[in-house]
């Protein structure tokens, strides 16, 4: 049922810590192999400042600042080469502070029809509680977080959801599967916090997707 | 021009290099601590107050209409390489239960992972259809895995785990 839905989905991984923006350049991946040399050449660097970091190659997008490292990248072949260049690059900046990890999935939806679109934000909240107050209202973001996860796990996850304008009928599903690091030296415990849970957030992903829409059930009114 | 005043005058693609800029970014920034993805409004305000409107939106192809839809994806192990192709086992990323066996042509392989081609490498292959820009394109991905150098205390201690491991086997 999802996948007539999902336009596609989007991967981002987002490290919370203390970052040189400037060491991470294209031709800095490349001496360290973790991208090819061509990648390098051919990347579109927007913006090398000591603050903040903007570049993209084809399948990845990057931007770092002091304190952020953010990679994304809404091409679901590259998933796991993101996953593989962030460990790498952690690995080798073994010594940098870390505090907290996202692996973060955002799935881009279009509801096909408006009675679809209506009905999926009439079920997740109650309009009615809102006339006559409002004129026809409508839900346009939706949030919902757990405080601590059930995996035992230091952490949360939070799950958005907001109208998208830029798609006909367009539903953004924005979870944010967020870990606390307690050693804040990074290399043992992001990258085998990374390694650890990366298969098994994107099937959460999926699951959370799979299960909002058996229970919504837009598409049966 | 004061620093805090800086106009962008660059194209798309051109790197934009600058000194310190004393900020106003960090307030921003203080406001935020969290992994989620959402921070684009928070970044798009740093560039707010720090740059007038640099025109580097339009060069972000991850704000285009630039993704991969439905792909069918598999990880594969190199099991022999001839000298116009490779064999390789393939497991399936959806169902992990299925393995099955494929060959390849050197064609498959960008120029820059050639070197990776060794028995055993690991590689993902894709195959699916790609939205640039509106246009839906059949596309094969095939892609070496990369890692970084392994370091010496990496090694030392994968060394003195396989020994560990070795040591502690029961034989008959």
């Amino acid at each position: 049922m999802v996948d007539k839905f999902l336009e596609f989905q989007t991967i981002n991984i987002a490290v919370v810590g203390d970052f040189n923006p400037t060491i991470f350049q294209p031709f800095w991946l490349s001496s360290k192999n973790l991208i090819r040399e061509d990648e390098a050449k051919s990347a579109n660097v927007e913006l090398i400042h000591n603050d903040i970091v903007r570049f993209n190659l084809d399948w990845v997008s990057f931007e770092i600042t002091r304190n952020r490292f953010d990679v994304r990248c809404t091409k679901e072949p590259y998933f796991d080469p993101v996953k593989d260049l962030t460990v790498g690059i952690f690995k080798i900046l073994h010594e940098t502070p870390i505090r907290t990890l996202g692996i973060n999935h955002i799935f881009e939806l279009a509801l096909q029809n408006e009675k679809y679109f209506y009905n999926f934000g009439k079920n997740l909240a109650i309009l009615d509680l809102w006339e006559p107050s409002l004129n026809k209202p409508k839900l346009n973001y939706f949030e919902v977080i757990e405080n601590e996860r059930g995996d035992g796990k230091k952490g949360s996850r939070r799950v958005r959801l907001r109208s998208a304008p830029e798609r006909t009928f367009g539903v953004t599903l924005d979870i944010n599967n967020h870990f606390n690091i307690d050693n804040k030296i990074s290399e043992e415990s992001l990258v085998n916090l990374i390694g650890s849970n990366w298969q098994g957030s994107l099937e959460s992903g999926h699951t959370i997707l799979a299960n909002l829409f058996e229970k919504n059930k837009f598409y049966n009114e | 021009m004061s620093k805090d005043n800086l106009t962008l005058p660059v194209k798309n693609t051109d790197a934009i290099i600058l000194g310190t800029l004393p900020s106003k970014l960090e307030v921003v920034r203080g406001q935020n601590n969290a992994s989620d993805a959402s921070l684009a409004a928070v970044q798009d305000k740093e560039r707010d107050i720090s740059f007038i409107t640099p025109n580097i939106e339009a060069a972000d192809v991850h704000r285009s209409r630039s993704y991969f839809k439905k792909p069918q994806n598999w990880i594969g192990f190199v099991t022999q390489i001839s000298s116009d192709g490779f064999s390789a086992r393939l497991n399936d990323k959806t169902n992990s239960s299925t393995s099955e066996e494929a060959e390849f042509d050197l064609e498959d392989v960008s120029n820059g992972d050639s070197k990776l081609l060794k028995i055993g490498a690991v590689f993902y292959w894709s195959v699916g259809y790609a939205n640039q820009n509106g246009q839906i394109i059949k596309q094969s991905i095939l892609r070496f895995k990369r890692d970084a150098n392994m370091s010496d205390t990496e090694f030392d201690f994968l060394a003195d785990r396989a020994s560990e491991l070795n040591n502690n086997i029961l034989w008959d």
